[in-house]
């Protein structure tokens, strides 16, 4: 089952942005309306009590007055005030006056009473403000005591009203909001949109490339917080395409190569198929077999340069001395073939700061020309010495040796100088070049002391 | 019919060398550049089949130097690099044929003869003088169509006077034509080749001519 929390994650951007932004917008709204509708019912409150105590003290005095003047023989009509209301005020009075109440006692007899859900029963509220359930209703009253002219004045106003004030506060300041949402959601949309329109730009770059063109992608005008990604993908781009430049050269170059045994092969079976005598197709398909030995070779040392160039290696501390014997005895059957010998002058252990695979390969491909191209019955040296902190590891022949002028472009791919003598792909010491620098050491040509043949060194620096 | 052939790989060298002698060519077989410009000073040739890739240098710059110095001798480069462009400048900078490894064969023998008769400024296989016709395809000989069985050697040298078309060629002349580097000819001297082609041929077909050298007059 796949989380909610995945699906969010694999959302677009822009999902992700506009449910961040309109969340947070909401909250936020939310909170400024809960404290606007808190701060509105507080001050409707306060203005509203205010209102109770002020008008309260006015009455004292009108009905003092009217007390004075003839008594309460009659009960106050208080309908005669409203009249004296006119229009708007009047209207606005009828609609609001069902949630006010007024009570008047005088010398304990209830001379006013607005309410018919208070009568005489009823004894007059406590002093001061109350919170008074009347016929199901919260009233909020004040009681006026004046007790030195026998009156007590009482004003009251269901809470529901002041509730529907502070309602249509908070709906007067929401309601726009709920209608303005989409559009803000929409320009929201535009704004995030907009901004990743550089994203895509990106996108339609990286889209454009092909192994044919990795030029990198372009990061003038961009965003400071795309910057990052732009250069890391262009980094990766110029990887991509010194590898497959690499690549296709050494495909190139393996065709080319591969081309020369292949001759050869045609050439042997067409002569095969021509020979008229039986010695002659034989020696035919000898000379097929010998071909076919030669590409192999080839290929394989292509697989292994190939291997060694995308290769990782470790570096550790390696006893070169070991890898020498290792190698002597792997050729032994072939020098030994040739009438040679391959001795060892290195101290056991020499330690050196290599790659086990690298090293055995370097002195593979070096051992193994000398065994190749060094005459029969010769001797091969393989010498270690430190020298200043390093430790140097030569492979001696007593072989035809290389001219100076070509000792660098002998390193060179599918380069050969006594071609075609021995078997060779001319990738034998390009191979032990690119080992030997990948393990930080260095490969170059000698003539040994007597001036005879040729001095292979291995140079590993001083640790 | 002397070829060099310049090629520095041993074995496609070594087998292209048999298969050229045995379709009636001498052939010197030169492993670099400085080989072949060396057999060349030294030798005539009729046929030059050459490689690009050499170790000393490129086959083109011997190329370029052998028709700055206004040799007419044809041609064929044989190499690896088969892209158009390639082609292009081997045969611009002078090649009379190009040829991409590997190669059929027949092909590159049947491309040879041509770029050879086109030199001789001719426009058939078949060299003919009176009742003789030689075929250099099935390198048979026939007088008055019959065949005549003739020995590699006899043949060789028959080729050479046919292609000298009346013009009398020398004893050494001969001899660089048609032995190899090293050979040893003592027993199949010129003197000798020419007395039993005489044998089987007619005694009239070749003429000598004292200090000059023999002829098949047209």
């Amino acid at each position: 089952m796949i989380s909610l929390g995945a699906i969010l994650r694999t959302r677009s951007l822009t999902f992700k942005l506009m449910i961040g932004t309109l969340s947070v917008l909401s909250v936020y709204v939310s909170v400024i309306g809960i404290l606007a509708y808190i701060s509105a019912k507080d001050s409707i409150a306060q203005a509203h009590d205010e209102a109770l105590i002020v008008n309260a003290n006015g009455l004292v005095f009108i009905i003092e007055e009217e007390a004075r003047a003839g008594g309460f023989d009659r009960p106050l009509d208080f309908a005669v005030s409203v009249e004296t209301l006119k229009g708007e005020d009047r209207a606005i009075f009828t609609a609001t006056s069902q949630y006010r109440m007024l009570r008047v006692w005088y010398n304990s007899q209830l001379v006013l009473n607005s309410n018919p859900d208070t009568p005489a029963s009823v004894p007059p509220f406590s002093e001061g403000f109350s919170d008074q359930l009347i016929d199901s209703e919260v009233w909020r009253l004040y009681s006026l005591h004046v007790p030195a002219k026998g009156l007590i004045v009482e004003l009251g106003e269901q809470v529901t009203a002041r509730q529907h004030l502070v309602t249509k506060i908070a709906r007067a300041l929401i309601f726009p909001f709920l209608i303005s949402l989409p559009l803000v959601a929409f320009l929201f949309w535009r704004a995030i949109h907009s901004a990743m329109s550089d994203l895509h730009k990106v996108k339609r770059q990286v889209n454009k490339r092909t192994p044919e063109q990795m030029e990198p992608l372009e990061t003038a005008y961009l965003p400071r917080d795309l910057l990052p990604l732009v250069k890391a993908i262009n980094a990766l781009l110029k990887r991509l395409d010194q590898s497959l430049f690499r690549e296709r050269q050494i495909t190139e170059l393996a065709a080319h190569e591969l081309r020369t045994p292949l001759t050869a092969i045609k050439l042997q079976a067409q002569m095969g198929l021509k020979a008229t005598s039986e010695e002659g197709r034989v020696q035919a398909l000898k000379g097929l077999l010998e071909g076919v030995e030669r590409s192999s070779y080839l290929v394989e040392q292509i697989l292994t340069l190939t291997r060694v160039e995308q290769t990782e290696f470790d570096l550790y501390d390696v006893d070169a001395y070991d890898a020498a014997e290792r190698v002597r005895s792997e050729l032994k059957p072939l020098s030994e073939r040739r009438g040679q010998t391959i001795s060892l002058a290195l101290n056991e252990p020499l330690i050196v700061r290599a790659n086990d695979d690298l090293l055995i390969l370097t002195l593979r491909n070096l051992i193994g020309n000398a065994v190749k191209y060094a005459p029969e019955r010769s001797n091969i040296i393989i010498k270690g010495e430190r020298r200043g902190g390093g430790v140097d590891l030569d492979v001696i022949d007593q072989g035809p040796g290389i001219p100076e002028p070509v000792r660098e472009k002998i390193f060179e791919r599918f380069f050969r100088y006594h071609s075609g003598k021995v078997l060779g792909s001319g990738l034998g010491l390009t191979i032990a070049r690119q080992c030997a620098e990948l393990m930080n050491a260095s490969l170059s040509l000698h003539t040994p002391e007597g001036g005879k043949g040729l001095c292979v060194r291995l140079s590993f620096p001083a640790a | 019919m002397k070829l060099l052939l310049v090629e520095d790989d041993s074995m496609v060298g070594g087998l292209l060398k048999t298969a050229l002698s045995e379709a009636g060519y001498s052939v010197e077989l030169c492993a670099d550049a400085e080989g072949g410009e060396l057999a060349m000073k030294l030798h005539s040739f009729e046929a030059v089949i050459l490689d690009i890739g050499l170790p000393d240098k490129s086959g083109l710059d011997l190329l370029k130097s052998l028709r700055r110095a206004q040799s007419e001798v044809p041609v064929l480069i044989l190499s690896a690099r088969f892209t158009p462009p390639d082609r292009v400048l081997g045969l611009d900078l002078g090649a009379d044929d190009y040829m991409v490894k590997p190669f059929d064969l027949d092909e590159l023998l049947a491309r040879l003869r041509s770029i050879i008769r086109r030199r001789q400024g001719r426009v058939e296989n078949a060299l003919r003088v009176g009742g003789l016709e030689f075929d250099p395809i099935k390198l048979r000989v026939t007088v008055d169509g019959n065949e005549v069985a003739l020995q590699p050697k006899e043949l060789k040298l028959l080729t050479v006077l046919l292609n000298q078309k009346g013009k009398p060629a020398s004893k050494t002349q001969i001899e660089e034509q048609i032995y190899e580097e090293g050979e040893d000819f003592e027993s199949n001297t010129v003197e000798a080749l020419i007395y039993s082609l005489r044998r089987k041929l007619g005694r009239d077909l070749i003429t000598t001519r004292r200090g000059v050298g023999y002829v098949i007059a047209e």
